[in-house]
């Protein structure tokens, strides 16, 4: 079987591959939801050995040796110490995924409005 | 001693400390008006202005003021002058003026105009721009509409000033600066730390509201609820926004009684009505409102053998405000829900699999998945 060198993924609206190298510039910031829903109180958590980093408004993250977990949850069973754990929490929508060691980069799906004629970033 | 030349880490940590204290100070909605404080605070205003003590009326919104002064100046035909602008001279000469003449004989011009664009125009835009100014350009329409007068509102001693305070804040607060005047200051900012949102200062008679109880906005900080009121104040005085927009709450009300009919739709004159439409009603009710015809079906085999099935469609008419193209939409199933999703795409498109790849950052031959849910 031929072998695959990138890992890309799609959990609801979030979208991810991995990447060769974190962007020359990026900054490390503190871990954040990679997209968090306006009215639903869901949002999409990386956890686990992950460090977040941002440049250009492009969200970037290095998952460690220890491996990370995407997850889909509502934010009444998130606390701060779940940052670091993981361990699946319960879910809101979507299955969560382990990502292996690697750097990663994360979109938020569009969705294009006719009337500002604009790709905007769709917010569940 | 000689000019700041440059910040030390704690210095440049507290710069988005400043700022967040007085972003959330608003955005957080939580902090209501204390009526001892701005009490207080008022009567040191007019004091330091060398007004008259004046009796101050507490209202829940700002045009819940123009309602009050409406009523003190036709009810009792109390022709009081309105003085915000001398007091906001006053203010700006005898304090905001002189502080920013001490940073800048103190700080070098690249410290304090780095500090400025991060505090200072950072909330300017947040606040005045996004918020304030949406709200009282909303209020002398609304004015206009219900044939009361509309009284200027004063330019010290509101949300607008928070961009300028915060910045002289700083400094203070790390004793960067010395001035005499840094009591008086820190009066001013206890009254705008007494919650409230904005006066209308007449001689005599100060005029208060309070703050939003509600702020809903979008990643770019503008006023933005599909779902409802984007601002509202405590006696339920509110305003609908799509993107900043100001639009007529009547598109909401009728969304949610399932008013909104195709020949409303097609027949509405104004295209930001018909653009908030599309947001409120949202991509599924705008479809089952319009009608639309299947252009196009493609099933993609994932990466990891899941097989997906998107759609493309687009109604059958065109519409005069988006260029006379059809609205067009793809639709996917959520693999983890089976949920049907209806994305917006652009009208050009006749593959499927190109419009689904034309939303992500990924080429159609490359739209395959390792990992979905």
């Amino acid at each position: 079987m031929k072998q695959r060198n990138t890992l890309r993924g799609h959990q609801g609206d979030v979208q991810f591959s991995t990447i060769a190298s974190i962007p020359s510039g990026a900054k490390r910031v503190k871990n954040r939801p990679i997209a968090l829903g306006e009215h639903s109180g869901h949002m999409h958590v990386l956890t686990g050995d992950v460090e977040m980093f941002e440049v250009d408004g492009r969200i970037i993250c290095t998952v460690g040796s220890d491996g990370a977990r995407l997850q889909h949850v509502h934010e009444s069973n998130f606390t701060e110490s779940s940052w670091t754990k993981k361990e699946e929490i319960t879910k809101a929508d979507h299955n969560s995924h382990e990502l292996p060691a690697g750097n990663y980069e994360f979109w938020i799906q569009n969705s294009y409005n006719p009337y500002s004629k604009l790709m905007e970033r769709v917010i569940d | 001693m000689g000019k700041l030349e440059t910040l030390t880490p704690a210095q440049e940590a507290k710069i988005p400390e400043v700022r967040d204290f007085w972003l959330n100070y608003i955005l957080s909605c939580k902090n209501r008006l204390d009526k001892d404080k701005a009490k207080k605070g008022i009567e040191w205003l007019y004091s330091y202005c060398g007004k008259e003590k004046p009796v101050i009326i507490f209202m829940d919104s700002p045009y819940g003021c123009q309602v009050a002064a409406n009523f003190f100046f036709k009810i009792f035909k109390d022709n009081k002058a309105n003085i915000g602008d001398n007091i906001g001279d006053n203010i700006w000469a005898n304090i905001g003026d002189n502080i920013r003449d001490n940073i800048r004989d103190n700080i070098w011009a690249n410290i304090w105009a780095n500090i400025g664009d991060n505090i200072r125009d950072n909330i300017r835009d947040n606040i005045w721009a996004n918020i304030g100014d949406n709200i009282w350009d909303n209020i002398r329409a609304n004015i206009g509409d219900n044939k009361i007068e509309h009284y200027s509102t004063s330019w010290m001693g509101n949300v607008g000033n928070y961009g300028w305070v915060a910045y002289l804040d700083y400094f203070l607060q790390l004793q960067l600066i010395h001035t005499d005047r840094e009591k008086d200051f820190n009066s001013f900012k206890e009254l705008l730390l007494s919650g409230v949102f904005e006066m209308i200062q007449f001689g005599g008679l100060c005029i208060v509201s309070d703050m939003p109880t509600k702020i809903v906005r979008n990643n770019d900080g503008r006023l933005h609820n599909p779902n409802g009121p984007s601002v509202e104040f405590k006696d339920g005085w509110h305003q609908h926004n799509i993107n900043g927009r100001t639009l007529p709450s009547w598109i909401w009300e009728k969304a949610a009684a399932g008013e909104i009919t195709r020949e409303m739709f097609i027949q509405e004159p104004n295209s930001e009505i018909k653009g908030g439409i599309y947001e409120v009603l949202g991509q599924k009710k705008m479809m089952d409102l319009l009608g639309a015809i299947e252009v196009d079906t493609r099933t993609i085999v994932h990466r990891n053998g899941d097989q997906e099935t998107v759609t493309l469609l687009k109604t059958a008419d065109r519409f005069p405000e988006i260029d006379n193209q059809p609205f067009a939409w793809v639709k996917m199933v959520c693999p983890s829900t089976g949920s049907q999703y209806l994305q917006g795409v652009e009208p050009h498109h006749s593959d499927a699999l190109e419009a689904i790849a034309s939303l992500s950052p990924f080429k159609s031959k490359d739209y395959s998945f390792d990992l979905r849910s």
